[in-house]
């Protein structure tokens, strides 16, 4: 690590040590929250937060709904966090619990059919690597006006990556009406997209 | 076929689940038919906006103080949420007590302070060298090497992630397969839950193992190695963000770890260092700078290099040819001196990815390979693929690679030939006569790289002659040496290794001059 830190400038001797601390620093922090450490879960949350509520907010297409179950994921986190062995990436297996999670909820509530903000959507996007194009905006907004069982398998098949057997057991669908629906948002977005 | 039919195929067709007859039937027609051309074009465009939009959104208001207070108070679980949980196969969290939250406060401290003394030790020892005034700063010079066994190593007896004894988990329906070795002693089979890349050579088997956190997108390396003993695992110390890692075993204790990194610039690197140690022994090799100036998306998506900027450095160890099977493999003499002289071959990773799988909706791709040889003569080749993205099986149906000066400038094409489907080009190596030699991969029911059913490789060499030639090599490399295999995530990997072991000498009769 030395040798490595006096062939790059200052500057980047700095930002490797950093990113090294950082590595150690995530792992120290799951071990700190699961003694208990509310500050360092607190951090957990911070760093993972955008990911939950990316999820959320796509899988309801509802802000408000969306900041509910974020808040659920990160209490049941808190709850599971014990059973969290490192055998996955705490990322991955934070992830497979958010979607479970949100997943469940939609299917023991009527969702209320509040819209997807989709005007302040641009304005969520801040950091640089998050600005949406043009072209971005109006595919989120179409998501977002996908009819429920359509989106969800939308969001769950091609930006989650799940596949069709994966996306049919999490909603509890058969599979043909997995495809079916994934089937019918294309179509649906094809169409949408074509006007915009 | 009629657009009908074809427009209520094209889902099917994208997602690369027709028949071949039926995809074949696709193809044709859309290369007939400007309409449904149209819509294949927008479906894949439509893919590829949804691949970039950001995963990442943050939520209008700070959710913290809620779930705190929520957390403080004890939360109430409702019957939805246990049975989200219930697909979390965990076992349960303790509710936490006043009384009980010393005792375990106090013993998680123990508990981690066990685990992770041997990492804090690495880590503070590497520390205090950065504020150390006596260690030479030449990357060149050799520096002492730690100890064998240091307490980064965590055996297999104590370490929870590297159990001694493995039991394969078979996920998704990929089977793990077995490697039939042609030696009969001294066999060891090693069933493998992680560890994406195998590297067997005389001196020892070892896999590497890369942990991502997608969300920090922070990744850990760790080397395993395996003897008859079980296993131990082992965290080198690489710069953060260290990637394309491959592993050269060079002596009963040592080997080298050829690694890419992307801050502050784009660089390459082979290190080399005694297992377990903290630090390496010395770089062997070390590219300055690889600038690859800019692509160019064409027309149909293909992606051409417009430009290399290269203005690396290079100096060559002098390793004893015998040393290493995969010195071996990449040795090179400089016809001009007659001297012998190692060379690796780098690995680029450009950030073409992301592109690269939104463009797998095209029919054809054209990509650069992560593959660059290096010749005696300070030129460097880099490799292009041109593949079809849409057939079930990602098939290469061309190749071809760029030799370039070290001013950027191209100094010749060579043809690599067309290969069959389900090869993939795995690197190439530069003869002395100047003939070219491009390792084969071929994966048994393949699919498109990122999720290959096959982990089982079969290697062959194409050999390029100066005079634009091609003669198909069988390699005599046996099957189970080196194993690749690649799954959507790293440790949904399942490989079942019958690997040879590391005390008996394996036998090679491979040749790579005629």
């Amino acid at each position: 690590l030395l040798i490595y830190s006096c062939l790059t400038s200052q500057n980047g001797g700095i930002r490797q040590r950093t990113e090294m601390q950082e590595v150690q620093a995530s792992y120290d922090l799951i071990a700190q929250a699961k003694a208990g450490d509310h500050e360092a879960f607190a951090e957990i949350y911070r760093i993972h937060v955008g990911r939950v509520y990316g999820i959320c907010l796509r899988i309801f297409g509802d802000c408000l709904r969306a900041e509910e179950v974020t808040s659920q994921v990160f209490v049941r986190t808190w709850m599971k966090l014990a059973s969290f062995r490192g055998e996955s990436s705490f990322g991955s297996w934070l992830h497979r619990l958010a979607l479970n999670v949100a997943l469940n909820e939609l299917k023991a509530s009527a969702t209320a059919k509040t819209h997807f903000p989709l005007d302040d959507l641009s304005t969520k996007l801040t950091t640089p690597e998050m600005i949406l194009r043009e072209t971005q905006i109006d595919l989120e907004k179409a998501i977002a006006a996908l009819p429920e069982g359509a989106r969800v398998v939308f969001v769950l098949h091609e930006i989650e990556g799940l596949n069709h057997n994966d996306s049919a057991d999490k909603l509890g669908l058969a599979n043909g009406t997995s495809k079916a629906q994934l089937s019918r948002a294309r179509k649906l977005l094809r169409e949408a997209l074509k006007k915009s | 076929m009629k657009c009908e039919a074809c427009i209520q195929l094209l889902d099917d067709y994208i997602d690369g689940e027709l028949t071949e007859i039926e995809h074949r039937g696709i193809q044709q027609h859309i290369n007939e038919c400007d309409k449904c051309e149209q819509e294949a074009n927008f479906l894949s465009c439509l893919f590829r906006d949804v691949a970039l939009l950001p995963k990442n959104i943050q939520p209008d208001r700070d959710l913290w103080p809620a779930i705190e207070a929520k957390i403080i108070s004890g939360p109430i679980v409702n019957d939805q949420v246990k049975i989200a949980e219930s697909k979390i196969s965990a076992p349960n969290h303790h509710r936490r007590g006043t009384a009980s939250w010393v005792w375990r406060i106090a013993a998680a401290a123990v508990l981690c302070s066990l685990v992770l003394a041997g990492t804090y030790l690495g880590i503070r020892k590497q520390t205090a060298r950065y504020s150390n005034p006596g260690v030479s700063l030449n990357p060149f010079e050799k520096q002492p090497s730690g100890p064998a066994q240091s307490p980064a190593i965590q055996s297999s007896q104590n370490a929870q992630e590297t159990p001694a004894e493995y039991k394969p988990v078979i996920k998704d329906g990929h089977s793990p397969r077995e490697l039939t070795s042609q030696s009969t002693d001294g066999i060891l089979t090693y069933p493998l839950d992680g560890p994406t890349i195998v590297s067997v050579s005389n001196y020892g088997v070892y896999g590497l193992r890369t942990d991502f956190d997608a969300s920090s997108e922070l990744s850990r390396n760790c080397v395993i190695r395996f003897d008859r003993n079980g296993m131990q695992s082992w965290i080198p110390p690489l710069p953060a963000g260290s990637s394309a890692i491959s592993l050269y075993p060079v002596g009963e204790n040592r080997l080298c770890i050829a690694y890419s990194v992307q801050q502050p610039e784009y660089q390459t690197a082979i290190a080399e260092f005694d297992f377990g140690a903290e630090s390496p022994i010395r770089i062997i090799w070390k590219s300055g700078d690889l600038n690859i100036s800019r692509f160019i998306i064409g027309p149909q998506g293909s992606i051409y290099v417009a430009g290399v900027l290269n203005r690396y450095s290079k100096d060559v160890s002098k390793l004893t040819k015998g040393q290493s099977i995969t010195a071996d493999l990449v040795h090179i003499i400089d016809p001009a001196s007659g001297e012998e002289r190692h060379l690796f071959p780098m690995t680029i990773r450009p950030r073409l990815d992301t592109q690269n799988w939104a463009g797998q909706t095209l029919l054809e791709t054209v990509s650069l390979t992560p593959t660059i040889a290096v010749k005696s003569n300070g030129n460097f080749l880099l490799t292009i693929d041109r593949t079809r993205a849409l057939t079930p099986d990602r098939s290469l149906i061309k190749n071809e690679a760029f030799e370039y000066s070290p001013d950027g400038t191209i100094a010749r094409t060579w043809k690599l030939g067309t290969l069959e489907p389900n090869a993939y080009l795995n690197r190439i190596f530069v003869d002395v006569d100047d003939s070219m030699l491009a390792e084969i991969v071929v994966y048994p029911n393949a699919g498109v790289a990122e999720s290959i059913n096959g982990t089982i490789a079969y290697r062959y060499f194409l050999r390029v002659a100066p005079d634009g030639s091609v003669i198909r090599c069988e390699s005599s490399i046996p099957i189970d040496e080196a194993i690749q295999g690649w799954m959507g995530e790293t440790r949904d990997l399942v490989t079942l290794v019958r690997a040879v072991s590391a005390k008996q000498p394996i036998i090679r009769t491979h040749k790579l001059l005629p």
